[in-house]
C-alpha cells in the first residue's frame, strides 16, 4: 500500500494556493492535515498530479473573536480548537467535541476544516457547524463567498464547494451560549467512528430546540421542534423514553443509511437513545444549574 | 514526482534528504536514516505502530509526507532512550512484561509518554483511553495498562477522584 | 508446590530458585530500545521487492495477462505469472493420511489459469524499491472471467452449487462422523432435550507485523537463506526445500524477531514461496512483506462455524448424551502443509468431553468456498467446541432453573476420575476441573456478584456473570501431524554447552514470537546447572545452528521444548560434575554446582568456579589423563504417553448490558487455569491475557464480512474492528498446578486457553444479563443491533 507518485506544492498563501489549484483543475488536490487524504493517498484510492499543502498558511490558522461571534481558520487542528480559550468561551462544544474525534495523534495534525470539506457522514464537525447557524467562507481566484453549514453538507463527501474552491474559515455566528449546544454520540469503541450522534441546541428564549444528526445519514439531519425544548425545560415530567419515541417517530421521514454492522432501524434507534440521554441530562443541568460537560 | 529536498531535524541532529513526494516519513526513516524503530502496521493511520513525535507532538508517521516534515523537529523512540526521557516508562513496561512482540512498542511507548508529560492526574480508564489508538494483539492492554499506572505514581502524578 | 519431585529436590538445593519466578525477559530489552530485529529491518546487499498482482474476483478464469508495460516500467528487475513459476514450484497439496476421505487440490503457488478467492496472487513483479513494483504491478493487465463464486457453507453441497475442483467430484473437503453409546437410545429414555445453533464468525489473527518473507539465494553456495517471520523454521525448510526442487541441507531458515503471529505464520503461503523461488531465478535477494490489504485477504482466516449441539439431560441436569453437527466454511484450498481440517477435527475430538456422558455423536463437515483460505488460528477449534458446549449447558440450566455452578458441578468429569480415555476416543491424563471451579468462584466472590446483580435489575440495569469450565490441547506428539505423513516435528531439541569462560549457551529448535519461552528455557538452563541467569544464553531461530525442532503451535513451548532443553541441562550438569570429579579427584556423588561454582557438598566447600573448569577442559586437557571432556550436549524430547497433554481451566466473565444502546461493557474476567508446573507465572499470566483479549474479539467485534460475490467488505482497520485497550477489562488469574507425569518438568501449554473460555464466558454472561427479558442470544459477533433485535427494541 505504497501511494503512486504526485508532485507536491507548498504554498505560502491561499493565493499561490488557487493559482496552483486553478492550473491543474481536478487534477490537483488540498492536503489539510492529510489524516483522510495519505489513507486514501496509501491505498491508491486517490492519485492526484499535484498535492498543494495548505495546513501551514497562517491565514487559515487563526481563531479569533469576529463581530460577537468566532471565525476558525480551515487549517486549525482538532487539537488547537479544543484547547482554544477563546473557541471554548465562545462556547464549550468545541472543547466538548474534540475530544471525541479519533485519537491524540490524530487530533493533533486533522483539521476542522479538512473534515468540514471532506463531509464524512459519521464526522462530527459538519454537525457542530449546522448546529450553529455556522457559515463557510470559500475562496476561489475570483470569488469569496459564504455558504450556510445546513446548505453546504449534501451527501456524503458531497458539498456545496467548487472544484476551484478553498475552504477558507467557518464564521459561527453569536448565540451559541444561548443556544447552549451539547454534543453526544455513541461508539462502539473510544475514537471510532461514531454509529450516531447528535449535537442539541435549546433555545430557551425562543421555546424552540434543535437535533442535528450526524452518521446515521448521508449530510446531517435536522429536527427543529418545540418538543425539544419544552422536554428540556419540564424539569421533572416527561421520561426519557417518550423523548426516545418521539424522536424514532420523526427520524423515520428520513432516509437513514445502512452500515455493515447496523441497518437503518437500528441505526434510527441508537440516535434516538443517545439524543433522549443527552436531552435528559441537559434537563439536568438545567434544574441543577450546573454546567455538564 | 521527482525527489525534492527535505531538511528537518531528526532526534536532534540536522539532517538533509531527496525524497520523492509520495513517501511517507516512516519509510524515509526507515529507507533513508535506517532508523528501524518508525514502524509500518497498516498505513491508513488506525494502528499507532507507526506513531513518532513531531514539534513534541505525536502524529502517525505513515499518516505524514516524509517532505511535510520540513523544517520540523521530528523524534522517533531511539531519541526518547537517548535521553532518558522514558528509562522509567522502559523499565516498567520491562518488569510488568508489557512488551512481548515488541511491534506495537514503540508506538505504544511514545503515546504512552505523551500522556504522563501532559496529564495532570491518572487513572486506569483514562490511562485506557489514551491508548485506545495503539492496537497490540500480544497482551490484551492490561500489563500496558498497569506500567503506564506505576511511572504516574512515581512521577508524582495523584490518582483521579472518581477512581479513588 | 505441586512440582515434580525431581524438580522440588533440585529447588532445594539451590540459592536463587529461577523456576516459579517471575524473572523478566532479557530480549526485551531490545524490544524496547526499538533495536527488534524484524524481516523489515534485515538489510542485504542489492535486495529487490515483489509486489504481487492480486485476483479482485473470489472466482474467475483467467483469460490472459499482459506484462510487457510492466516490464518496461522503472526499476522493474522481473515478472511472473503463475504458469512461469510453475516450471520451478510444485504445487501444495495439503491432505493428510489420518485425517481419511479428506479431498483436496493442488495449490500452485499463484493462481494458473483461474483464481480461485479474492486475493489470490496471480502475477509478480519485483523491483529495486517497493514503490516502484507496485507501480508496476498497475501496469500490469488480468483479463477475468468472473465466474459464480461459492460463499454460503449451507448451500456448498447442493447440486445448484458449482463445483470449485470438479476432479474432486463435490465441495465437500472432509467429513467426520463419531458414534458412541447410542445417542438416540439416550434421547427415548432422558427427561430432557435440550439443543441449540451457534454460529462462530469468520475472523483473522491481524498480526501488527505483515507476513514477510526474504529469500536469498546464493550460487556459488547452491544454498537458499530464507528470513522469514515465522513461528516453525525448521517446516518452512522441509516444505521449501521439496516445493523448490532444493535438498534439505541447501534450505537454512533464519526467524529473528516476530511481530506477532498467533498461528497465522505457521503455513506455507503461496507468495512467501514464490518470492523464494523469484530469489533463486534472479539469483539476488528478494523481499515480500504484506501490507494490511494483503494481510486481511491473503492470511488465513478461520473459526467460520455452524454448530448444532445437543444435550439429552436427566430432570436433575445430570447429561446423559451429546450431540453436535458442525459446519464450516473453509477456502477453496487446504493450506499446506498443516490441512484446513484440523480445526474440525479437534472440535468432534473434544467437544462436551469434559463432562460426564455416556453416548457421543459428532459429525463434521468441512466445504470448499472462494472466501479466503482458511486454515489453525490460535486454539484451534476450541473456541467452538467450548463455545457450544458450554452455551448449551448453560441453556440446560436455565432451562431447568439449575444454577449454572451447580450444573457443572455435578457434570464435570471429577478430579479424581483421570486417566481416563472420553467417549470421543481422547486420553486425558490428569485434570482440575472442580478445583478450578471452586477456586473461581471464590476468586470472584460470585455471591456477592449475584445480590448486586439482582439489586441492579431493580433499577433497570443489567449486567451478566458468566462462567465456562474449559480444555485445552498442548504439548502434541506425532500423533497430531506425524501419523499423517506430514512432515511437521512433534519433538524439540536442546543443544546446552558450556563455554570456556563457564556461561551456558542453549541453542534449540523451539522459538519464540513475543511469549518469553527463550526466558523459561533459560529459567530452567540456570536452576537444573546452578548458575546465574544472566550467564545463560538462548540461541534460537537458525536450521543451520539449532537442533532440529517444531516451533511454536498447539502451546508447545513449555512443555515440549521446556523438557528438552531440562533433559540437555541435566546432561549437561552431570559432564560437569564429571569434569569437576577428575580436576578435582573426588567422587561425583559429592559435588554440586551452586551459584556458578563447583562445591564439595560433604565438607560445604566451594572447590572452584565453572570458568575453571572451562579452562581445563578447553585449553589445558592434557591435565584429564585419558578423560575427554564434554560440555556441549544435545538431548531431544517428544511427547510419548499421551498423544496430547490436555490443560483445563475455569473462566469467568463480569458485564454490564446497556439495554438500550444494544453494548457491552466488559467488567472483568476470571481465569483459574490448571497448565502444571508454572516456570514463569508473569509470562504466563500474561499469555492468558492476551489469549482472552483474542478470545474477545470474534465475540463482541471481529467479523471477516463477505459479500455474495466472495468479496471481504471490511478489508481494512477501519471497518474490520480489533480489540483495543479502553474496552478491554482487567482480568484476574489464578492457577491450580496439576504436573504432568509424562515430563519431569511437568509443565503444560499455557497460550490458547483464555482464547477458547472467552467466547464462551462471554455469551453466557450475556444470556445472563438478558434473562430478564427472556431472549438467548448465539450469533457472534454479539453487536448492538443483534442485541437490541433480540430484546425488541427495534
Amino acid at each position: 500500500m505504497k501511494a503512486a507518485g504526485f508532485d507536491y506544492a507548498r504554498p505560502s498563501d491561499v493565493e499561490a494556493a488557487l493559482r496552483l489549484k486553478e492550473s491543474l483543475g481536478e487534477r490537483a488536490t488540498f492536503i489539510a492535515g492529510g489524516q483522510s487524504l495519505i489513507p486514501a493517498l496509501n491505498m491508491r484510492l486517490n492519485q492526484p498530479g499535484l498535492v498543494i499543502d495548505i495546513s501551514r498558511i497562517s491565514s487559515l490558522r487563526n481563531v479569533q473573536s469576529e463581530e460577537g461571534g468566532l471565525r476558525v481558520g480551515s487549517m486549525v487542528t482538532h487539537r488547537e480548537l479544543g484547547q482554544s480559550d477563546i473557541a471554548n468561551k465562545f462556547s464549550p462544544i468545541f472543547r466538548q467535541t474534540s475530544r471525541l474525534i479519533a485519537h491524540e495523534a490524530i487530533r493533533n495534525k486533522g483539521t476542522i476544516g479538512g473534515s468540514v470539506a471532506l463531509a464524512d457522514p459519521a464526522a462530527e464537525w459538519p454537525a457542530v457547524c449546522v448546529a450553529l447557524d455556522a457559515r463557510v467562507r470559500l475562496v476561489s481566484r475570483h470569488t469569496v463567498r459564504e455558504v450556510s453549514a445546513d446548505s453546504f453538507f449534501k451527501g456524503t463527501y458531497m458539498t456545496d464547494r467548487q472544484e476551484d474552491e478553498l475552504l477558507d474559515s467557518i464564521y459561527f455566528p453569536p448565540g451559541a451560549s444561548r443556544i447552549r449546544p451539547l454534543i453526544a454520540e455513541f461508539s462502539r469503541q473510544h475514537g471510532g467512528f461514531a454509529t450516531a450522534g447528535v449535537v442539541l441546541t435549546i433555545d430557551l428564549f425562543e421555546g424552540v430546540g434543535r437535533s442535528i444528526f450526524f452518521a446515521i445519514s448521508q449530510a446531517p439531519i435536522v429536527i427543529e421542534s418545540e418538543f425539544l425544548s419544552d422536554f428540556v425545560k419540564s424539569g421533572t415530567g416527561g421520561t426519557a423514553s417518550i423523548c426516545e419515541r418521539w424522536i424514532k417517530e420523526k427520524l423515520r421521514n428520513f432516509e437513514l443509511t445502512t452500515d455493515l454492522y447496523h441497518d437503518s432501524k437500528a441505526k434510527g434507534h441508537i440516535a434516538a437513545v443517545v439524543a433522549s440521554r443527552a436531552l435528559v441530562a441537559m434537563r439536568s443541568t438545567l434544574n441543577t444549574g450546573s454546567i455538564d460537560e | 514526482m521527482s525527489k525534492t529536498m527535505v531538511q528537518f531535524i531528526l532526534n536532534a541532529k540536522p539532517v538533509q534528504i531527496m525524497v520523492e513526494p509520495r513517501i511517507h516519513l516512516i519509510d524515509c526513516l526507515r529507507e533513508c536514516f535506517d532508523i528501524s524503530s518508525a514502524r509500518v502496521g497498516c498505513e491508513h493511520g488506525v494502528c499507532g505502530a507507526c506513531t513518532l513525535r513531531i514539534n513534541g507532538q505525536i502524529v502517525r508517521g505513515c499518516l505524514t509526507l516524509a517532505i511535510q516534515a520540513d523544517g520540523q523537529y521530528v523524534e522517533t523512540l531511539e531519541h526518547l532512550n537517548e535521553t532518558g526521557e522514558i528509562s522509567d516508562l522502559k523499565q516498567a513496561f520491562h518488569e510488568r512484561n508489557a512488551v512481548q512482540c515488541g511491534y506495537c512498542t514503540s508506538g505504544m511507548l511514545i503515546t504512552s509518554q505523551s500522556y504522563l508529560s501532559q496529564t495532570k492526574g491518572y487513572d486506569r480508564q483514562e490511562i485506557r483511553e489514551h491508548i485506545a489508538g495503539n492496537y497490540c494483539r500480544c497482551t490484551g492492554y492490561e500489563a500496558i495498562v498497569d506500567a503506564i499506572e506505576v511511572v504516574a505514581k512515581q512521577r508524582g502524578l495523584h490518582p483521579n477522584e472518581k477512581s479513588l | 508446590m505441586n512440582a515434580p519431585q525431581e524438580l522440588f529436590e533440585r529447588s532445594a538445593t539451590q540459592t536463587t530458585n529461577y523456576i516459579g519466578k517471575s524473572v523478566t525477559r532479557p530480549n526485551a530489552r531490545r524490544l524496547l530500545d526499538g533495536q527488534a530485529v524484524y524481516v523489515d529491518d534485515i538489510h542485504l546487499p542489492k535486495l529487490a521487492h515483489v509486489a504481487f498482482v492480486r485476483s479482485p474476483y473470489a472466482s474467475a478464469l483467467i483469460r490472459s495477462i499482459h506484462t510487457e508495460e510492466a516490464r518496461k516500467a522503472a526499476g522493474v528487475l522481473a515478472v511472473y505469472t503463475g504458469e512461469q513459476l510453475m516450471r520451478t514450484v510444485k504445487p501444495m497439496h495439503a491432505t493428510l493420511v489420518h485425517f481419511k476421505g479428506m479431498k483436496a487440490a493442488m495449490q500452485p503457488c499463484m493462481a494458473v489459469d483461474r483464481a480461485l478467492w479474492q486475493g489470490e496472487p496471480v502475477v509478480a513483479v519485483v523491483a529495486e524499491s517497493i514503490h516502484q513494483a507496485i507501480d508496476a504491478a498497475q501496469l500490469v493487465e488480468v483479463s477475468y472471467e468472473p465466474q459464480t463464486a461459492v460463499t454460503d457453507m449451507e448451500t456448498a453441497l447442493d447440486p445448484a452449487t458449482p463445483v470449485i475442483h470438479p476432479e474432486l467430484g463435490d465441495n465437500l473437503c472432509f467429513s467426520r462422523e463419531i458414534d458412541e453409546g447410542e445417542f438416540e437410545e439416550s434421547v427415548k429414555s432422558s427427561a430432557v432435550l435440550v439443543e441449540r445453533v451457534f454460529r462462530f464468525p469468520r475472523h483473522t489473527g491481524v498480526c501488527l507485523e505483515g507476513r514477510s518473507v526474504i529469500g536469498d539465494y546464493s550460487r556459488a553456495d547452491n544454498k537458499l537463506t530464507v528470513y522469514i517471520s515465522h513461528q516453525a523454521p525448521n517446516m518452512v525448510q522441509d516444505c521449501y526445500a521439496r516445493l523448490l526442487g532444493l535438498k534439505e541441507s541447501q534450505v537454512r531458515v533464519v526467524c529473528k524477531d516476530i511481530g506477532g503471529s498467533y498461528g497465522i505464520k505457521t503455513h506455507v503461503y503461496g507468495d512467501e514461496l514464490a518470492t523464494c523461488a523469484i530469489a533463486i531465478d534472479l539469483c539476488r535477494p528478494v523481499k515480500f512483506v504484506a501490507d494490511r490489504t494483503e494481510s486481511f485477504l491473503s492470511d488465513i482466516h478461520s473459526r467460520d462455524h455452524r454448530v448444532h449441539m445437543k444435550m439429552t439431560v436427566s430432570q436433575e441436569g445430570e447429561i446423559k448424551g451429546i450431540w453436535i453437527d458442525d459446519l464450516l466454511a473453509i477456502g477453496p484450498y487446504s493450506v499446506y502443509p498443516r490441512t484446513s481440517v484440523v480445526e474440525g477435527n479437534q472440535i468432534v475430538n473434544i467437544a462436551g468431553q469434559w463432562y460426564r456422558h455416556r453416548a457421543y455423536k459428532a459429525k463434521m463437515s468441512n466445504v470448499f468456498t472462494n472466501m479466503a483460505i482458511y486454515s489453525n488460528y490460535r486454539a484451534v477449534g476450541h473456541p467452538v467446541a467450548v463455545g457450544a458446549t458450554e452455551g448449551l449447558i448453560d441453556a440446560v440450566a436455565r432451562q431447568l432453573k439449575i444454577d449454572p455452578v451447580v450444573i457443572r458441578r455435578k457434570n464435570l468429569l471429577p478430579d479424581d476420575a483421570f486417566p481416563c480415555q472420553t467417549p470421543s476416543g481422547m486420553k486425558f491424563e490428569a485434570m482440575s476441573h472442580h478445583q478450578c471451579l471452586d477456586r473461581l468462584v471464590e476468586m470472584m466472590d460470585l455471591t456477592q456478584l449475584r445480590l448486586d446483580q439482582s439489586e441492579l435489575r431493580g433499577k433497570g440495569i443489567f449486567r451478566g456473570i458468566g462462567i465456562a469450565s474449559m480444555i485445552e490441547i498442548t504439548n502434541p506428539s506425532a500423533q497430531f501431524y506425524g501419523v499423517g505423513g506430514a512432515r511437521i516435528s512433534a519433538q524439540d531439541g536442546c543443544t546446552a554447552r558450556m563455554d570456556p569462560a563457564g556461561g551456558i549457551t542453549l541453542l534449540h529448535g523451539c522459538g519464540e514470537q513475543g511469549q518469553g519461552t527463550e526466558t523459561i528455557f533459560a529459567q530452567i538452563a540456570a536452576q537444573v546447572i546452578g548458575v546465574s541467569i544472566d550467564n545463560v544464553k538462548v540461541i534460537t531461530g537458525d536450521t543451520d545452528v539449532t537442533p532440529y525442532g517444531g516451533g511454536t503451535w498447539a502451546s508447545r513451548g513449555a512443555g515440549v521444548g521446556g523438557e528438552a532443553a531440562w533433559q540437555a541441562c541435566k546432561a549437561l550438569r552431570n559432564n560437569i560434575l564429571e569434569l569437576g570429579s577428575i580436576v578435582h579427584k573426588l567422587e561425583k556423588d559429592r559435588l554440586d554446582i551452586r551459584d556458578g561454582k563447583l562445591v564439595d557438598v560433604l565438607i560445604g566447600e566451594s572447590l572452584s568456579d565453572l570458568s575453571e573448569l572451562g579452562r581445563v577442559a578447553y585449553f589445558r586437557p592434557d591435565l584429564l589423563g585419558t578423560y575427554q571432556a564434554e560440555l556441549s550436549v544435545t538431548k531431544h524430547f517428544v511427547p510419548k504417553a499421551y498423544p496430547f497433554t490436555f490443560t483445563n481451566g475455569a473462566i469467568a466473565c463480569h458485564l454490564e448490558v446497556d439495554t438500550d444502546l444494544g453494548s457491552i461493557r466488559l467488567l472483568k474476567f476470571w481465569v483459574v487455569e490448571d497448565c502444571g508446573t508454572v516456570i514463569n507465572p508473569q509470562l504466563v499470566d500474561e499469555q492468558i491475557r492476551g489469549a482472552i483479549v483474542q478470545g474477545i474479539g470474534p465475540t463482541l467485534l471481529e467479523q471477516c464480512i463477505y459479500g455474495n460475490d466472495g468479496q471481504m467488505l471490511n478489508p481494512n482497520l477501519v471497518d474490520y474492528l480489533v480489540p483495543m485497550a479502553a474496552e478491554m477489562p482487567d482480568m484476574v488469574i489464578d492457577h491450580v498446578q496439576t504436573p504432568t507425569r509424562t515430563t519431569e518438568l511437568g509443565a503444560k501449554g499455557a497460550g490458547e486457553a483464555g482464547t477458547a473460555g472467552a467466547p464462551a464466558a462471554i455469551m453466557n454472561a450475556l444470556n445472563d444479563a438478558l434473562s430478564p427479558f427472556a431472549v438467548e442470544l448465539f450469533d457472534m459477533p454479539f453487536t448492538p443491533q443483534k442485541i437490541l433485535r433480540a430484546i425488541g427494541k427495534c
